[in-house]
């Protein structure tokens, strides 16, 4: 895309005092976090070698769950591999859908009064509860999962670049106006790129969505443990009361979320950082 | 009523009106706005601005001012009434904030107004190099809008509007936001580069010393509704330096102006 491009030449050189970060800086950013997480790892041993030291099918060891991970990685590897496809296309799909809809509402202000209200009570509905209706349709297969994900997703892409794309200042709309600019220029110019942060906004809600959407999916499609994605193995792992790999595969799960809510974000910062409070670095 | 641009003109023969009729630029005609809820922003306006002149409408907030000037811009539409001015004629605008765009560098933000009036890249960078050489911001050419202070925001948006050398400059409280010091720098360097490129200029301001300081006529505006008061004349010679700020001369024209204004306010 070409305002892509614009965006990117247009970071010079220049760079403030606070982007430049030291070392202990980022020791300093990152400490915190890591030791939140040593200490809850280590409540969860705690807990699962005196409470639930006898039952350890409800509550596993974090030895265990790391055991099961190291034996099964095969099974981790194709459900992680399926379910990162399924979220995939459904969130490319909800970009797509969402991006192009958000863009089309705002350009013509009938549009946008006719089906916004739909776009907002759409979100209410809880999509979770029309998916079976989705597998009804779609059949019991992928193609299905990926329309669950999409249906998840696309509602905060939509909503917050509808939100960005109407919210453009007023007075920088007149700049445009009293030069006689185009709609398009007004829109690859102004709008557009006025808008990357609230539409990155809801890029990074929907990556996470879109993986929630595939497990939801997978759940629902159900079938047999052997080729499904984590959502059925997860299923499948209940049923045998495998709480190690039950484990795994959440925290595979999560991963997965997380990787894609890290690489929106990433992205974003990227194109947006040289401008954008959200994307700047804390200074001092 | 029509300010003269020098002194000899002061004594117009009637003979001479058709020259005069010439060199007016912008022709304001009744122009009035009135809201569709009914709300009366501006009561219908005469006001002829010549080639070259700098007149300030000046008024509190509420009088119709910004809503003239955005008239003249073309921003809005008149109710009634009709402005006339040369259409082939540049006409660039700078609002009370400096809009610049937060995503474009200031070189860019500079840029940014002649890619919308389509001018030749290499001529339009050119310009640029020099409108921001007029405004003092060379040097900050890569930087972005955040690292500037107010001052500099302001000084690049009036780059970005000096780059395309308007025939025309419409200002809307271009300085009210920055501090006192700052503005008065400002309004020298903008009365220095009115002087070099003789823009006709309309600048709202709701400040009294800043009208006077920098205009040939004042108009006084006042609120509820919106009307034409009074058109000052400012009597002082250009190119006119800080210090004219200071004398008794400019003194108690503020003083008269401003009790004008006070007893508009009140009645």
């Amino acid at each position: 895309m070409s305002i892509t491009k614009s965006l990117a030449g247009a970071q010079g050189n220049v760079q403030s005092a606070g982007t430049k970060i030291t070392t202990r800086e980022r020791v300093r950013e990152i400490l915190p976090p890591v030791v939140v997480l040593i200490l809850i790892i280590f409540a969860w041993w705690l807990i699962s070698v005196t409470i639930y030291a006898d039952k350890n099918y409800l509550l596993p060891r974090p030895m265990q769950v790391l055991h099961a991970a190291l034996s099964n990685p095969g099974l981790l590897w194709q459900g992680f591999r399926i379910t990162l496809i399924e979220a995939t296309m459904g969130f490319g799909l909800a970009i797509i859908v969402g991006l192009l809809s958000a863009i089309i509402m705002s350009l013509s202000k009938p549009l946008e009064r006719s089906f916004y209200p739909y776009a907002v009570l759409l979100q209410t509905v809880p999509v979770i509860a029309i998916a079976p209706i989705i597998v009804l349709w779609f059949g019991y297969n992928q193609r299905a999962v990926v329309i669950i994900a999409f249906m998840i997703a696309i509602f905060p892409i939509l909503n917050n670049s509808l939100l960005g794309l109407l919210s453009t200042e007023r007075n920088q709309v007149d700049l445009f106006r009293m030069h006689r600019a185009s709609k398009l220029t007004e829109f690859v110019k102004l709008r557009l790129p006025a808008a990357l942060p609230s539409i990155f906004a809801g890029l990074r809600i929907s990556a996470g969505l879109s993986v929630v959407g595939a497990i939801v999916g997978e759940f629902i499609i159900g079938s047999g443990g052997a080729d499904g994605g984590l959502g059925v193995k997860v299923l499948y792992a209940q049923a045998r009361m495998a709480t190690g790999l039950l484990f795994a595969e959440v925290l595979v799960a999560t991963l997965l979320g997380f990787a894609f809510f890290m690489l929106v974000t990433v992205t974003g910062n990227r194109l947006i950082r040289n401008w954008h409070e959200s994307a700047l670095r804390k200074e001092n | 009523m029509r300010a003269p641009l020098d002194s000899q003109s002061k004594f117009v023969a009637k003979e001479k009106e058709n020259q005069i009729k010439s060199l007016t630029h912008i022709n304001v005609l009744g122009a009035s706005k009135i809201y569709p809820n009914g709300t009366v922003a501006l009561l219908p306006v005469d006001l002829q601005i010549q080639k070259g002149e700098f007149v300030s409408l000046l008024g509190p907030s509420g009088c119709g001012k910004s809503t003239l000037l955005r008239i003249i811009a073309g921003l809005s539409s008149a109710t009634e009434g009709s402005v006339q001015i040369p259409t082939t004629d540049r006409r660039a605008f700078v609002f009370q904030d400096p809009t610049l765009l937060p995503w474009r560098t200031v070189e860019s933000n500079a840029l940014l107004v002649c890619e919308l009036e389509g001018l030749d890249k290499a001529e339009s960078k050119i310009r640029v190099t020099e409108a921001l050489q007029m405004v003092g911001l060379t040097g900050f050419e890569k930087a972005y809008p955040r690292n500037l202070s107010g001052g500099m925001k302001m000084r690049l948006s009036l780059a970005r509007a000096l780059a395309i050398r308007p025939i025309m400059f419409l200002m809307d409280e271009p300085f009210s936001a920055v501090d006192e010091i700052t503005r008065e720098t400002l309004q020298d360097e903008l009365l220095r580069i009115w002087g070099i490129e003789g823009f006709t200029s309309v600048f709202v301001t709701h400040n009294l010393y800043e009208a006077i300081y920098l205009s040939h006529r004042v108009v006084v505006m006042s609120a509820r509704p919106g009307r034409v008061e009074k058109i000052f004349d400012i009597p002082f010679e250009y190119p006119r330096s800080p210090d004219l700020r200071s004398t008794p001369e400019f003194m108690n024209l503020a003083k008269e102006i401003g009790t004008f204004l006070r007893e508009g306010a009140i009645s």
